[in-house]
């Protein structure tokens, strides 16, 4: 294959990045990237290219005082290793101004989505950076940064052209991804139905208050002697305010009531609405009458407490969404103007932007985001790769067969709708009790009509409008909200976020849990688990062999690199100088250099390093005697895991040789965890698309038996599983990260994605978990459940404060003074429980975040 | 007591001048972002000189 070697024969240039600090005279000496603070093998260097990036464009834009601000904040600025990749496959495509529209007037203003925001550091770079003394922004009129929405607003001109091609260029320089805001509705619609929100919590907050106050001086007017014309009085006022309230801050309960009766379901709000006039109404003719109950006090109180707990839980809900907007596109911009029959070059680091095939060159694509295998595949002319898997060691030229939305990952994530849309209606805790409470209300009223029809008529319709009112379900509408607003935020405060309370209920009531194995169960990604070696190692080996692995983007150098960074620790020793390195896909990487000697000191001496497949190898050593050598430390490594990885370093002439066990590692915690969600009677089933060895190793180690395990299962196949299971009446919980498995995610009762997932998997996810591993998921289960409790003790004690007012209104008995104590008292008691119950030792259990173990301490160097 | 017919709708009064000048507030944006502002009084926004020295200073 000689167009590989003509393409791979172009040296590595690993020390440019120190080259250009030592120019530019910046020196902390510390064992840290510049940018990001993450430790390095070398002083004064970056963990990656995306951090060299960002921190030399700070400085040509003389704006590193940024890092002074990171340092006086005591934070650390995001490390842009996973972005790198991003910003270099997408070129200057033109993106479409209006997808970031946010608003317009006379001024337009554009929405910038900006996840990573997140400090006064963060603020000031951006100000500084979008700024109008730029030459290509001196239209931008204002720039506002949101860093709880992280947005950033800029407004333009409406007669000038937006530059936001110059504002994303600017902001992705800065390694910053912005994202189109994507609204149901306009920004500034949001901003003003939010603000709206606030007006109407603090009129019915000030009438409640207010009203209060006249009905208490009334009700002890009554023991302590008022004039009725005072009374009569104060009563008026409490009129006017309570219609204050009642036409602004009350509206949204008779529009969501009123439509609610012209599409003919139950909803929440139509039994207040219904309360909310009939007490109204009551009350005013008791006060032109001069007998009766009056009830502005419970009427105002109601619209006030209501309106608290949909407002918190609102804004929970809003950010847990924005949260999980936080998804880019896997496909890079590119990916958009291919055609089929287009030919690209992608290179080293490149995501592929359209499906096709390879028609010159060879590399290894890592596909785990498709498929879940964390190694990458080796790619010839002519086999296929698909949009949005990962290039990772050489430059291949493809022929574009489908672009757009007719590649695999578009067409998964229309799988993911279906999916979505297929889920099961689920009943709400609320809205069963709603449904009894309503007919239990009718019922209570008839009661009350036939016993006052027996007792004395003319008191019919006044008992019967109490029982009606006091029977208002106001702590039952306000315990769901309340409770799960809190327990949104708890979870969230630990990590867990889930986007809407109904998930939240559903993961009380979960039988079965389906698996995903590559990065859920395991890791995701390959570690050292084991070296085989003989004889001792030379002195700089592993200095060297750490130069040469850095080199590389490829998971298994990645590991070794790790693997030595942990095991040798930091050796403060010059680093050796790599002069050629030369990447073969699918065999590995041979490199050449000199380090300084140890025995003489003046002296440097010259190393080779080959890191690679045990093919590669044997290829390189045919014939010579440290051949049997290999053979025999590769049987070794095998009994241990079939994934290794051989390093030859020859220093001169002497030839040293390891063999390294590669595996993708279980999460520790994972094998308690499912023999626990066993015993608790859940069904756990592992579903994977890797092969059916590596999927029994892990299901051996977990102790579930072959016919809980699925292996080779494509993304259709797996959402099958899962739809298979929830027509069987199962409620299922599905964990997993990759795209592979977010149709599976969006059809199964709860869909949970994991840490590191991939944006299709977060976006089709009902739950999803800032921490690695499944202690997270097992926080869940546990809260939900215990949450599910809370929320029963709250609505039943609501419910039983209703049956206490509702007897007391039928018996005629009730004082308008009880009435509006009862009600207070019940909403108290909702929010006490909610605050109360908080389930500390849920959170305590798994919170040391299930730290894995450190590679076998096996001997090395 | 006949004072109370005065003094309480004066007492409403004032709560309603207060409650005009929340929503003000709001209405003016003031509501909209509760964090922001809380990081931004963190940086200091008067020196100008780190912007001419553009490349020059390193990380401090």
């Amino acid at each position: 294959m000689p167009h590989i070697a003509a393409q791979w024969s172009e040296p590595v240039k690993p020390n440019t990045a120190i080259a250009s600090i030592a120019v530019r005279g910046v020196s902390t000496g510390k064992l840290s990237c510049l940018h990001c603070g993450r430790s390095v093998a070398t002083p004064d260097s970056f963990c990656c290219s995306g951090c060299e990036k960002v921190y030399h464009y700070l400085a040509a834009e003389g704006l590193t005082k940024y890092y002074s601000l990171l340092s006086s904040l005591e934070v650390a600025a995001p490390s842009q290793s996973t972005q790198d990749d991003l910003a270099d496959a997408s070129p200057a495509a033109p993106p479409e101004a209006d997808l970031f529209r946010w608003g317009g007037g006379r001024a337009v203003q554009y929405g910038f989505f900006v996840p990573a925001l997140s400090c006064a550091a963060c603020l000031w770079l951006v100000e500084r950076v979008l700024s109008p003394s730029h030459e290509d922004l001196r239209d931008v009129q204002d720039v506002r940064i949101n860093l709880e929405e992280k947005m950033v607003v800029v407004t333009i001109a409406a007669d000038k052209a937006a530059p936001v091609g110059a504002i994303l260029e600017r902001l992705s320089r800065l390694g910053y991804r912005a994202l189109p805001p994507k609204l149901s509705q306009s920004g500034e619609a949001r901003t003003a139905a939010a603000r709206q929100r606030l007006v109407d919590l603090g009129i019915s907050g000030a009438v409640f208050a207010n009203v209060m106050l006249f009905a208490t001086s009334v009700y002890f007017g009554d023991i302590w002697g008022m004039t009725p014309g005072m009374a009569r009085f104060f009563n008026l006022a409490s009129l006017v305010l309570a219609a204050i309230s009642l036409a602004t801050a009350g509206r949204s309960f008779f529009v969501t009531a009123w439509s609610a009766i012209r599409h003919r379901i139950m909803h929440i709000d139509l039994p207040i609405a219904a309360a909310l006039i009939l007490a109204f109404s009551v009350s005013v003719v008791s006060l032109i009458t001069g007998r009766g109950g009056i009830y502005f006090d419970s009427v105002t109180g109601l619209i006030f407490l209501l309106l608290v707990g949909r407002h918190l839980n609102e804004r929970l809900q809003i950010r847990a969404r924005r949260l999980a907007q936080a998804v880019v596109s896997l496909i890079p911009a590119a990916g958009a103007q291919l055609r089929p029959g287009d030919e690209v070059a992608i290179k080293v680091g490149d995501l592929v932007p359209a499906d096709g095939v390879v028609i010159s060159g060879t590399s290894e694509v890592n596909e785990a985001a498709l498929t879940g295998e964390p190694l990458p595949r080796v790619k010839k002319i002519g086999d296929p790769v698909f949009a949005g898997t990962h290039n990772v060691v050489g430059a291949i030229r493809v022929r574009v067969e489908r672009s757009g939305d007719d590649c695999y990952v578009r067409r998964l994530s229309q799988l993911v709708d279906t999916a979505a849309t297929r889920k099961s209606k689920f009943e709400t805790a609320a809205e069963t009790w709603l449904s009894w409470f309503v007919a239990g209300i009718f019922v209570a009223a008839g009661l009350a009509t036939v016993v006052w029809f027996v007792k004395d008529s003319s008191r019919i319709v006044e008992v019967v409008c109490a029982t009606l009112i006091v029977s208002c379900p106001c702590a039952l509408a306000l315990a769901t909200p309340l409770t799960m607003a809190t327990a949104l935020r708890r979870a969230w405060e630990h990590g867990i976020i889930v986007k809407s309370s109904e998930a939240f209920e559903r993961a009380a009531g979960i039988d079965t849990i389906v698996l995903d194995k590559t990065g859920t169960l395991t890791t995701g990604n390959v570690r050292v688990v084991g070296v085989e070696r003989s004889g001792g190692a030379a002195a700089d080996e592993s200095a060297v062999i750490l130069a040469v692995a850095e080199l590389s983007r490829h998971p298994v150098a990645k590991a070794v690199a790790g693997y030595l960074r942990s095991a040798a620790g930091r050796e403060a020793k010059r680093r050796p100088v790599v002069e050629s390195a030369l990447e073969t896909p699918g065999l590995g990487l041979r490199a050449t250099g000199r380090t300084e000697s140890c025995t003489l000191a003046a002296k440097e001496r010259s190393f080779e390093v080959v890191i690679g497949s045990v093919a590669y190898l044997r290829s390189l050593l045919r014939g010579r005697p440290a051949l049997d050598e290999l053979e025999t430390l590769v049987a070794d490594a095998m009994h241990r895991s079939p994934q290794v990885v051989v390093i030859m370093v020859t220093f001169e002439a002497e030839v040293h040789l390891q063999v390294l066990s590669l595996e993708d590692r279980l999460h520790a915690e994972a094998p308690a965890l499912i023999s626990r969600w066993q015993e608790q009677g859940i069904d756990v089933y592992v579903v994977s698309g890797d092969c059916q060895e590596a999927v029994a190793r892990v299901a051996v180690a977990c102790g579930l038996t072959s016919a809980m395990t699925r292996y080779g299962a494509t993304p259709e196949l797996k959402s099958e599983f899962v739809r298979g299971l929830t027509a069987k009446g199962r409620k299922v919980m599905m964990i997993g990260d990759g795209v592979n498995d977010a149709a599976a995610i969006a059809g199964a009762d709860v869909g949970v994605a994991v840490s590191g997932g991939v944006d299709l998997a977060l976006s089709s996810a009902d739950v999803f978990m800032g921490r690695t591993g499944l202690g997270p998921v097992a926080q869940l289960l546990s809260f939900a459940r215990y949450n599910q409790i809370s929320l029963r003790l709250i609505l039943s004690l609501s419910v039983l404060y209703n049956v206490i007012a509702v007897a007391l209104a039928i018996s005629g008995v009730l004082h308008p003074f009880v009435a509006a104590s009862i009600m207070p008292l019940a909403s108290l008691t909702v929010i006490l429980i909610g605050t109360l119950r908080r389930g500390e030792s849920i959170w305590k259990s798994y919170t040391s975040s299930c730290p894995l173990p450190s590679p076998s301490p096996v001997a090395h160097s | 007591m006949e004072v109370l017919y005065v003094i309480v709708p004066l007492a409403v009064a004032f709560a309603g001048g207060a409650l005009m000048t929340y929503i003000w507030g709001v209405r003016s944006g003031q509501f909209d972002d509760m964090t922001t502002p809380a990081h931004q009084i963190l940086v200091d926004d008067t020196d100008h000189t780190d912007q001419a020295g553009a490349g020059a200073s390193g990380r401090e």
